[in-house]
Parts: C-alpha cells; sequence; structure tokens
C-alpha cells in the first residue's frame, strides 16, 4: 500500500520498541501515551485525509494486553469500533494473532 | 627521657610490680583460652558459625529445596523464619544441607528476606551450601546483600542468573532479564515477545492487585536463570502480595459465582481465570487478561512447565496438577521456561 493511500505507523520507530503498561501511573512508555501522542493525532490526520492508518506491530519487544487494550480499546470508544476498523490496517509478522486480538479489543471496547 | 630508677626501694618496687604485671597476664592468657575452649581446632569460619548459631535461632534449608517440587517444604521454612524473627530471635539460616535445587526458589528466597516486614526488621546470618555450584549461585543471586555471612562465596566466572526487583511496570527490566537469558540460550541477546508479554503482565498485576490499598503497590522480584549446559532458560517471578485469590475483584467474583454454591475451590477458580472466564463474569472486560495471555503463550508452545501459586493453589499447568496447599502461599508466584529446540 503506498503513502498516497494512508498514513503509516510504526510502534516501533514512532513511539518505543518496548512497549509499557495500560496506564501512565504504572510505567513508562503506556498504552494511555502512546493513544494520545501517536496513535489518536495520525488517526485524526488520517481521516481528515481520508485515509487509512497503516499501524506496523512489528520489531518491538512485545505487548502486554492491556497497553494494546487500552491503546486501541479508546479509539474505538472515541471514534466508534467500526469506523476504526473501516480506517485501520494492521501489521503484525513477528505475532500474527495480534491483528485479532486487537480487533477484538476495538469491538468489545466500552466507555469506563 | 626516662630516669632509671636503680636504687634500693625502687628496685624492689620494680620487681614487686614486674611480677603484678606477670601474673595478670598469665590470668589474661587464662581467661582467653578458657574462652576459647569450645572452638580449639576449628577453622575460623567454623568458630564464625559456631558463634552464631549460639546467640541465634538456626532454620535449616530442606534438602529439595525447590519451591516448584517441594512448595509444602519451602513455605514451612519461610515460614519458620517468619514466625522466628517476629519473635524478636535472630535468624541464621543454614544451608549447609541443601542437595537439590531449582533457581525459582532462589527469587522467592530473595524476595522474603528483603522484606523489612517479612524479617521484621532483622538482618539474618546464613553459611553457604556445600556444593560449591550451589555456594557460586546463591553468590550471583545478591543473596549475601541481604544476609550477613563470614566469606561470601566466589560466584563462577559467568553469572547464571540475574535479578530485578521494582514496584513499577518496568518493560526495560524485563527485558533485561530476556536478553541475559537469550544471550546463554542462543548466542547472542534477542527478543522474546511472549516472555515480555508474561513479564509485563506478571507486573501489572503485582502493581494493580497486590495490595489491599490502592496507593500502596508491593514489589515484584523477578529472575532469570540461564545454565547453557542445560539448553533451556527459566523465569520467575514472585511477590509478596495478598495473591490471586484474595483481591478485591476475586472476593467478589467467588460471592456471586455459582462455584460458592456449588462448594468447589480455588483450584477450579484459576482454571476458570486462566480460560479468561474471569473477565466475563465480573462484567468489565478490561479486567483479567492478564492470566489468560499468559495461558495463551503455554498453550501456543511459547512457554513451557509453567506454574502458578497463590494463597492455597499450587498450579503446575505444564502437567495439569492442581492442589490445595496444606499451608498457604502468601504472595504470588510464577514460573516458566523457554528453550532454543
Amino acid at each position: 500500500m503506498s503513502d498516497q493511500d494512508c498514513i503509516r505507523l510504526s510502534i516501533a520507530r514512532d513511539f518505543s520498541e518496548i512497549p509499557g503498561p495500560r496506564w501512565r501511573i504504572e510505567g513508562p512508555k503506556s498504552g494511555e501515551e502512546f493513544y494520545e501522542t501517536v496513535l489518536l493525532p495520525r488517526f485524526q490526520r488520517a481521516l481528515e485525509s481520508q485515509k487509512k492508518l497503516f499501524v506496523d506491530l512489528d520489531d518491538t519487544a512485545g505487548y502486554a494486553t492491556s497497553f494494546l487494550e487500552e491503546s486501541f480499546g479508546n479509539l474505538s470508544i472515541r471514534y466508534g469500533a467500526q469506523t476504526v476498523l473501516n480506517s485501520l490496517i494492521l501489521k503484525s509478522d513477528d505475532e500474527a494473532f495480534l491483528t485479532e486480538e486487537i480487533e477484538r479489543y476495538i469491538k468489545e471496547a466500552k466507555p469506563k | 627521657m626516662k630516669k632509671l630508677y636503680t636504687e634500693g626501694k625502687y628496685k624492689s618496687f620494680s620487681r614487686w610490680k614486674k611480677l603484678k604485671e606477670k601474673k595478670r597476664n598469665e590470668y589474661r592468657k587464662a581467661y582467653l583460652k578458657h574462652g576459647r575452649r569450645n572452638y580449639l581446632g576449628l577453622s575460623r569460619q567454623q568458630q564464625w558459625e559456631k558463634k552464631a548459631r549460639a546467640k541465634y535461632e538456626t532454620i535449616t534449608a530442606p534438602q529439595d529445596f525447590s519451591f516448584i517440587k517441594n512448595p509444602e517444604g519451602i513455605i514451612e521454612f519461610l515460614s519458620k523464619i517468619r514466625a522466628t524473627a517476629k519473635r524478636g530471635r535472630n535468624v541464621f539460616i543454614d544451608l549447609n544441607d541443601i542437595r537439590s535445587f531449582t533457581p525459582d526458589t532462589m527469587a522467592l528466597l530473595l524476595s522474603k528476606i528483603a522484606d523489612r516486614h517479612f524479617m521484621s526488621g532483622m538482618k539474618p546470618k546464613s553459611n553457604a551450601p556445600s556444593n560449591s555450584h550451589l555456594a557460586a549461585i546463591f553468590a550471583q543471586s545478591g543473596f549475601y546483600d541481604y544476609v550477613n555471612s563470614m566469606r561470601t562465596p566466589k560466584s563462577k566466572g559467568f553469572a547464571l542468573l540475574h535479578t530485578k526487583e521494582n514496584k513499577m511496570v518496568q518493560a526495560e527490566q524485563a527485558l533485561e532479564l530476556i536478553f541475559f537469558a537469550t544471550e546463554k540460550l542462543y548466542g547472542k541477546p534477542r527478543f522474546h515477545t511472549s516472555v515480555q508479554r508474561v513479564l509485563l503482565e506478571c507486573m501489572m498485576n503485582t502493581h494493580g492487585h497486590a495490595s489491599r490499598n490502592p496507593s500502596r503497590h508491593e514489589t515484584w522480584w523477578a529472575m532469570a536463570y540461564s545454565d547453557p549446559e542445560e539448553k533451556r532458560a527459566s523465569f520467575t517471578f514472585v511477590d509478596n502480595g495478598i495473591g490471586i485469590f484474595e483481591s478485591i475483584e476475586i472476593i467478589g467474583f467467588k460471592k456471586n459465582f455459582e462455584l460458592f454454591v456449588l462448594n468447589k475451590d480455588n483450584r477450579d477458580i484459576l482454571k476458570d481465570i486462566l480460560n479468561g472466564e474471569f473477565g466475563s463474569r465480573t462484567g468489565d472486560p478490561r479486567r483479567g487478561k492478564g492470566l489468560p495471555a499468559i495461558y495463551s503463550a503455554f498453550r501456543a508452545g511459547k512457554i513451557r512447565n509453567l506454574v502458578v501459586v497463590a494463597n492455597d493453589v499450587y498450579g503446575n499447568i505444564g502437567n495439569d496438577e492442581y492442589r490445595i496447599l496444606k499451608s498457604p502461599f502468601k504472595g504470588t508466584f510464577l514460573h516458566w521456561e523457554i528453550s532454543n529446540e
């Protein structure tokens, strides 16, 4: 997929190779921080330019479930699961199950 | 310049003084010899141990020093240490007779003796295992930073284990443990995403649920052990919190759940938690993802020989063995392995 069709985001390159916990109060490089500083702004840009957001999950040390749930779940709460699923392309060659897992978090997300 | 008193009365005085001094010295030698009589023929190390045992209450470590194989024995050993320290008595930990050992017990022992509450503020004394290989492992672990010992055993030329402890969720520290283990296992450090996930889930559980007081956080201890000759690495995670089954969410869950009616026990609850039943039962999809994620990694073959011990439950997931412990374990303990096969 070319850059004309999507906005790219690599978690390892654009946020951290070592993602952390769910919230900032738990520790550094949290899902909360990732959502607020990287994921949300890029997603908003993608929506405004009517492009998809291509998220590369590879090349990190590994993800906690809460990190993914907090970041992508919040996106779903804000924009609705269907909008997010339609606007997101997930790539995970290192751990193929992550794309399904994130899609589940997006579908199951509920306001707190 | 000192004047020499050589005249009559001074000479007899000097002679008397000399005699008195000689008697005093002889008395002193006899007194010290009498005091040393119990230590004659012993090496300095043996003398130190004997003195320590006289003033301290000796708690002997079980010969099978393995929490994953002998949980009741280790719990009893730790309980004795705790009870002795609580009574205000100094503790001497006798490691001499350890015959078999698994590294998971090291992390558990460290987490307890480093806990000021557990030791009632006391610093125990200890000797070293008579087995030199085990003595080296104890030396590498940092055990002797928390105990008084006459002589710290020498560690081997290369480290076999690496320990971390913290109250926060530290992904970088988890990665350090993984790099340590994988370098020994594969020849160079590399990511292991499943172990990273397991460690993060454990840290978050400790941070969020190990303490009843939401403003207090328990310390977690994590250890990686890797012996290149064994071609496998093991990881141990432990905290001294309230344990999985005493966390607030679980208590509410137990009350509402029909298992209470059917008079089942924590073994069944552990199985349900591992299978992800907990989150759906409480209605909060954000909760209860940690242990199911760890169990998924086990079922996918990414980690092996998973053992979970909390409160009164011993779960050896690898062997599908779940049993109720005779004495409860205070805290949460997880152990798993990876190999290069």
